[in-house]
């Protein structure tokens, strides 16, 4: 039965679950459990608070599974979800916050970020902290460049605009910016160590 | 879209077909794209999604799926539990207005009498015992 359930899709998971299947619940917890989990904790930045807000977004849709509309776009529903409830844990701390907030220098052309035919840091980079330098990065990045870098670690850019209901342009342009704006951070990071050594 | 702005939609795997055939021709030729492609592996590689803490997962099926059985037999009944409080309120209002719509009366002058009757005797007591303790001291 467990295996059944592994190759059922999300749609027919949430509806089993609302006929009183409580196991296809759990398989839909187990299938996202990794992915939302640290969207949460990249956009908080606190383990506390994206543990509580991670048991909210599954309370959530345990209690309002119903509420769900079957277009094979449960992902984007339980982000959108999770995204609401990150969005309210920050404006309970300040009512003007906004994702947008710190985007302005998202906003400056490409080339101004990257100028061209920059070396990128790849060989000096090339080393077992590669993984740890682009992590410590991408927290740096302004909060809706670094939604949607992880983002697209779980879900294509058409639904992610689905999820953060934007435009597919707007979506490729933010998810380009950021993985410029990743590249200058770790260009100017490696000069600092240059730096620090010299 | 120059073929240089595909990069990202080609490391992502979001090409179609067609034109991930001709992106691979133009990374031969393109060494900024290829770094570039080079570099968005590395970084897919290193956000992969950890495992999200066991206790948490635990935590959401321990208030789901897997409470207490009185409690779910509660939340099985969940519609109804507005109905039920309605029907509680009003039998509670119902009886309350019967009960003191029935309450029992009193008959003021035999009230009035038994409070002379006793009173008396309590005054007489009390007289009486003031009375020895004067003569005590």
């Amino acid at each position: 039965m467990a295996h059944e359930r592994n190759a059922l899709t999300d749609d027919e998971l949430v509806s089993d679950f609302i006929r009183g299947d409580e196991l296809a619940f759990e398989e839909l917890v187990l299938r996202y459990k990794n992915s939302l989990y640290q969207y949460i904790l990249v956009m908080t930045g606190d383990e506390g608070s994206a543990g509580d807000l991670f048991q909210e977004v599954f309370l959530s849709v345990y209690k309002n599974a119903s509420k769900y509309q079957a277009q094979g776009k449960f992902k984007a529903w339980l982000f959108r979800l999770a995204r609401n409830r990150v969005l309210n844990y920050f404006r309970d701390r300040d009512p003007l916050f906004s994702l947008d907030q710190t985007d302005e220098e998202g906003k400056e052309p490409l080339h101004e970020i990257l100028p061209s035919g920059e070396e990128l840091p790849l060989e000096t980079l090339e080393r077992a902290e590669l993984a740890q330098d682009i992590r410590r990065a991408a927290e740096a990045l302004p909060p809706k460049q670094r939604e949607i870098i992880y983002l697209r670690q779980y879900m294509s850019f058409k639904e992610i605009a689905e999820a953060l209901n934007l435009p597919l342009g707007t979506v490729l342009v933010t998810g380009h910016r950021a993985i410029k704006k990743l590249q200058h951070i770790l260009l100017k990071n490696r000069e600092v160590v240059y730096e620090t050594v010299r | 879209m120059k073929p240089c702005d595909k990069v990202m939609l080609y490391a992502y795997g979001e090409l179609p077909e067609q034109e991930r055939i001709s992106f691979r021709q133009h990374l031969e030729q393109c060494a900024q794209c290829r770094a570039e492609l080079k570099f968005m592996q590395a970084q897919q590689a290193a956000l992969l999604a950890p495992a999200a803490p066991a206790k948490l997962v635990d935590a959401v099926f321990s208030q789901t799926t897997r409470r207490a059985p009185v409690y779910k037999w509660l939340g099985a009944f969940k519609p109804l539990w507005g109905g039920v409080l309605t029907a509680v309120l009003a039998v509670g209002l119902f009886t309350g207005g019967w009960m003191l719509e029935h309450r029992p009366g009193y008959d003021s002058q035999e009230v009035l009498a038994y409070m002379a009757a006793n009173l008396d005797e309590e005054y007489q007591t009390f007289a009486s015992d003031l009375a020895q303790l004067e003569a005590e001291f």
